[in-house]
């Protein structure tokens, strides 16, 4: 029987309407972009370390002595990424500036600094949530944190955009675990921005910025506090399945990965770092085994890599990675940041460490 | 070779080819008048049409595309499509509910299948 004419408009208008809203919503796959700018030395060697994974924007900055180069692909000098963890190594740099000043101690508990009404975690020391080494667990372990952290990941949103209030509660209701060996966590970082900023009398985001970010003339660095502190043209972020990612924003969780910043900056902060002018440098002193081979600092981890001791840390959220590497007896750094989740280690390591560093 | 690493290419597979299967099927389905392979009442349609976007969305979202020629979604798409046409095509000649065993099975998983596709929609939504 031939269909009346009213249902095949329906149908027409039905085909029509689910290929409209899947085009709408198709998948947007980036690849490295071909506008190349900077040093045409270091985009030769960077180019081939970038031939895996998926890329769209990448900024390269490469210092040796006094010497800096910068390599961009599809971005500049002043383009914004999120750094991820490597916001760390500026808690590790907060805390280590803390002690100096004299407002807390590498020993000093957590629970004099923040109200946990005896939970096991009050008894940890700043030093150990700096060096990974306090038992909280790399996240939350409320089965609540857990379900909406998941499936904030899975479908590219912010997992981490927690208050103050509820920070407090997920460390207050997390069971330590192997205290004093090195496990890597993103709630105990978290926490220890804030116990520091509440010794100081302020917040983190005030704290980062009169601290380090001030004095190292890092203005294009910020910690967004919600969408609308994002400029118009903030760089966007690819999640591993090739789909746009929410940007993560610098809430409760802010101390442990919430800091955008530009190789403009970055080139600051690491030049800072070597040359030993940056404030709470001493972050980077290996104080700790990190259980792998390597040793630990304040958030800085040290390994050798091809007979070259390397202070690094690396990041990554939801839509960006980010790798600083810094040789200190070489007086060499190299920092590389990029808008999708493809690990960034390796090709900063190469650049730093490998034959045609 | 670390099995590990062929994971998201099998998830990827499984997802579109899940996706592709209900729609291919939806489409033959829809053009069959007798046999087993066919739709039996409109409940069977619509429980059919809401797995096929369901299975779509689901292939959208958790397809690692950065492994996948995007081609592929859009051969899945326009398969889909297809599909939701002849369905449509189809729905007037269909009776509303067949008398046999299972088609209050059949009224329920459509119900439910549309009931989870709504709420995955409004939280994708609402979050984002």
């Amino acid at each position: 029987m031939r269909p009346a004419p009213r249902t095949i408009v329906v149908a027409c208008v039905a085909a029509v309407l689910v290929i409209a809203v899947g085009i709408a919503a198709r998948p947007l796959v980036p690849s490295l972009s071909d506008r190349e700018s900077g040093d045409p030395d270091l985009l030769a060697r960077v180019r081939p370390l970038l031939s895996e994974g998926v890329h769209d924007r990448v900024g390269v900055v490469e210092i040796d002595g006094d010497r800096t180069r910068f390599a961009h692909f599809g971005a500049d000098d002043h383009t914004d990424y999120e750094i991820g963890s490597i916001t760390k190594t500026m808690t590790g740099a907060l805390l280590a500036e803390a002690i100096a000043r004299g407002e807390v101690a590498e020993d000093t508990r957590l629970g004099d600094l923040v109200e946990l009404d005896g939970a096991p975690a009050a008894d940890v020391t700043l030093a150990e949530l700096s060096g990974h080494r306090s038992g909280l667990p790399r996240l939350p372990g409320r089965p609540s944190d857990q379900i909406t952290g998941g499936l904030a990941s899975a479908l590219g949103r912010d997992p981490y955009r927690h208050d103050h209030d509820t920070l407090v509660a997920q460390v207050a209701a997390a069971e330590l675990s192997d205290r004093g060996e090195s496990h890597y966590s993103n709630l105990g970082t978290a926490v220890l921005g804030y116990a520091l900023a509440e010794a100081a009398g302020t917040d983190y985001a005030t704290l980062l910025r009169e601290r380090l970010l001030d004095p190292l003339d890092m203005e294009e660095t910020f910690l967004p506090a919600s969408e609308t502190d994002l400029p118009p043209d903030a760089t966007m972020g690819y999640s591993e399945r090739g789909r746009r990612a929410d940007p993560w924003l610098a809430q409760a969780y802010a101390p442990a990965g919430g800091v955008r910043s530009t190789p403009a900056d970055m080139e600051r902060y690491a030049r800072a770092l070597l040359e030993g002018d940056a404030p709470g440098a001493e972050a980077m002193e290996p104080r700790w085994d990190d259980g792998q081979g390597g040793r630990i600092g304040f958030a800085w981890v040290v390994d050798e890599y091809d007979g070259t001791e390397v202070t690094w840390h690396n990041g990554g959220t939801g839509g960006f990675s980010s790798m600083i590497a810094l040789d200190r007896e070489g007086e060499r750094a190299v920092v590389m940041l990029g808008n999708t989740t493809t690990g960034l280690e390796l090709p900063a390591l190469e650049l730093l460490t490998g034959e045609d560093s | 070779m670390d099995p590990l690493t062929l994971l998201p290419y099998a998830v990827a597979l499984f997802l579109n080819g899940a996706c592709a299967l209900n729609a291919l099927g939806l489409l033959l389905r829809s053009w069959r008048n007798k046999g087993r392979y066919r739709l039996l009442d409109r409940w069977d349609a619509a429980a059919r049409t809401i797995d096929t976007l369901f299975w779509l969305l689901l292939a959208l979202l958790l397809t690692p595309w950065t492994l996948l020629p995007v081609a592929v979604w859009y051969a899945v798409l326009a398969l889909t499509a297809a599909s939701v046409a002849s369905a449509v095509l189809r729905w007037p000649s269909l009776p509303v509910r067949a008398q046999d065993r299972k088609a209050t099975v059949r009224r329920v998983s459509a119900l439910g299948t549309l009931f989870v596709l709504v709420a995955l929609v409004a939280a994708l939504l609402l979050t984002g």
